[in-house]
C-alpha cells in the first residue's frame, strides 16, 4: 500500500514555505502562515478529496488562510517596501547574474499580491493552469491574464533598471523591446 | 495552417502547458517573430531566475510544524482507510446479496450447456470459483493461506479431503450457502493450475460418482456423499481435473 506515501505531508512542507514566503515576503510571518494552513487543514480535512491532489489542496488550503489573515491585518503597504528596500541593499556587488538575480527577486516581491501568488505556483512549483486556478480559487482565464501581467511587469522593471544602471556587456535592443511590451 | 498563435500561446509556451505539436507550432512562429521571441526568452529567463531563486533548501523545519504535519498526516490517511474500508464492505455486501439472490431466482449456467443437469450446488461451487478468481486478483482482499480442515469440520460439520502432495492452498473461505455453510478453498495444484474445491451441505441424501460439468472455459468435476456435496472447478483438461476429483472422493471414504 502507497497510502503513506500519497499522504506525504511533511515531504510537502517545502514547497508550502517557499509559497507562503513569496506570499509573505517575510520568514517569519512565512512559517507562522505555514503552521496555521496545518492546522486549519486538519479541521477541514473533510474538504479533501479522497484520491485528490494533496499538493494542490494544501497550496489552497495555504493561500485561503493567507488571504484571511491579510484582511485582519493591513500593514501591507509598508512591508511591500521594507522587503524592497532589504533586498536591494541587501545585493552584494557582485558580478552582474547576482545583481541581476536581485533584481528578479525585488520586482517579484513588487508585484501585486495576487499576481505574485500566480507566477509562484505556476513558474516556481510548476502546477497546471487547471491546478492552480483551482489553488486560487479563479477561473483559468483569470489566471492567465495575471500571469500575463505580471511577466509584463518582471519585463519592463528589469529594462527599466538596466537604464539607470551602466549596463556594459548588455546589447541595448533588450531594452528596447522589452519596454515596448509594458 | 494551424491555429494562429495567440498571447495566451506564449504564455502557455513559457509555462510548459502546450502539448509538443503546438510547441513545434510556436517556435514556428517564434522563428519569424524576432520581437516575440526576444521577449519569451526574457520570460524564459525570469521564470528560470526565479525558480533558481527559490530552489535553495529551507532550513529544518520548526517541531511545532513538524508535528502540526505529522498530525495532518496521520488523520488523512485514517480517512482514505476508512474509505476503503467503507468500500470493501460495499463488495462484501454485494457479494452476499449475490449469493442470495441467486439462490431465491436461480441465476447461474443455463440449462442447456450441462448435461445431465447438473444438481443446483455445482452453480454454486463456479460462483464460489469465479469469486475466489477475484479475490486472488484484488489487493485489498487478503487471501487466507491458513488451512485447518479439523477446525472447518468442526465448525460448519464439512469434511475436506487430504490435499495430494504439491497442492498449495491458496485462499480457504467459508460462504453461507442454501442449506447452511460452504466451503471453498483455493489451490495451486500443479499442472492443473488454479483450482477451486468446493464443499456445501445439500438437502437431499445421494451418492454421485465424479461427473464432469462445463462452463465455458470451466470445467467442473462434483459428486456427492451422503448430504455432503463436492466440486472441483479448473480451467485444466477434463481427464486431469477428473482424475483429480477421483483421488480426493477416495480420500473421502
Amino acid at each position: 500500500m502507497n497510502d503513506s506515501k500519497r499522504m506525504d505531508v511533511i515531504g510537502l512542507l517545502g514547497p508550502l514555505r517557499s509559497y507562503a514566503r513569496s506570499l509573505t515576503r517575510d520568514e517569519t510571518r512565512a512559517e507562522d502562515l505555514v503552521q496555521d494552513t496545518l492546522v486549519r487543514a486538519y479541521e477541514r480535512q473533510g474538504s479533501f478529496r479522497s484520491g485528490g491532489n494533496l499538493r494542490g489542496w494544501l497550496l489552497s488550503v495555504l493561500h485561503n488562510t493567507f488571504v484571511d489573515g491579510r484582511r485582519r491585518h493591513m500593514a501591507e503597504a509598508r512591508r511591500l517596501e521594507q522587503a524592497a528596500v532589504v533586498t536591494e541593499t541587501a545585493a552584494p556587488p557582485a558580478q552582474e547574474s547576482q545583481v541581476r538575480f536581485q533584481q528578479v527577486q525585488a520586482a517579484f516581491l513588487r508585484l501585486p499580491d495576487e499576481q505574485r501568488a500566480a507566477l509562484h505556483l505556476v513558474a516556481i512549483e510548476g502546477l497546471s493552469y487547471q491546478e492552480a486556478a483551482e489553488a486560487l480559487g479563479i477561473p483559468v482565464g483569470t489566471l492567465m491574464s495575471r500571469l500575463g501581467r505580471a511577466r509584463a511587469t518582471l519585463r519592463g522593471f528589469e529594462a527599466g533598471t538596466h537604464l539607470t544602471q551602466p549596463a556594459e556587456d548588455r546589447p541595448p535592443r533588450l531594452r528596447i523591446v522589452g519596454g515596448a511590451d509594458v | 495552417m494551424s491555429d494562429p498563435i495567440t498571447e495566451a500561446d506564449l504564455l502557455a509556451y513559457v509555462d510548459d502547458q502546450l502539448d509538443p505539436a503546438r510547441r513545434i507550432e510556436v517556435e514556428e512562429h517564434l522563428a519569424h517573430n524576432p520581437d516575440a521571441a526576444t521577449r519569451v526568452m526574457a520570460d524564459l529567463k525570469d521564470r528560470d531566475t526565479l525558480r533558481l531563486l527559490h530552489a535553495a533548501p529551507l532550513p529544518r523545519p520548526a517541531e511545532p510544524m513538524l508535528a502540526a504535519a505529522t498530525r495532518l498526516e496521520r488523520a488523512l490517511a485514517w480517512r482514505e482507510l476508512g474509505l476503503k474500508l467503507r468500500r470493501m464492505a460495499a463488495v462484501v455486501a454485494l457479494v452476499g446479496f449475490g449469493w442470495f439472490a441467486h439462490g431465491q431466482v436461480g441465476l447461474g449456467i443455463s440449462d442447456s450447456e450441462a448435461s445431465p443437469k447438473p444438481p443446483a450446488f455445482v452453480e454454486d461451487a463456479l460462483h464460489a470459483h469465479e469469486t475466489a478468481l477475484v479475490r486472488a486478483r484484488m489487493v485489498s482482499q487478503p487471501e487466507t493461506a491458513a488451512y485447518d480442515p479439523a477446525e472447518i469440520l468442526t465448525e460448519t460439520g464439512i469434511r475436506l479431503p487430504a490435499l495430494p502432495e504439491g497442492w498449495q492452498v491458496r485462499d480457504a473461505q467459508v460462504f453461507p450457502s442454501r442449506d447452511g455453510h460452504s466451503v471453498e478453498i483455493a489451490v495451486d495444484a500443479g499442472e492443473l493450475g488454479r483450482v477451486s474445491l468446493f464443499a456445501a451441505y445439500v438437502p437431499v441424501f445421494n451418492v454421485i460418482d465424479p461427473t464432469v460439468a462445463r462452463s465455458g472455459e470451466e470445467k467442473t468435476v462434483y459428486w456427492q456423499t451422503g448430504q455432503l456435496a463436492y466440486a472441483l472447478t479448473g480451467a485444466g483438461s477434463d481427464k486431469a481435473i477428473e482424475r483429480a476429483a477421483v483421488r480426493l472422493s477416495r480420500k473421502l471414504q
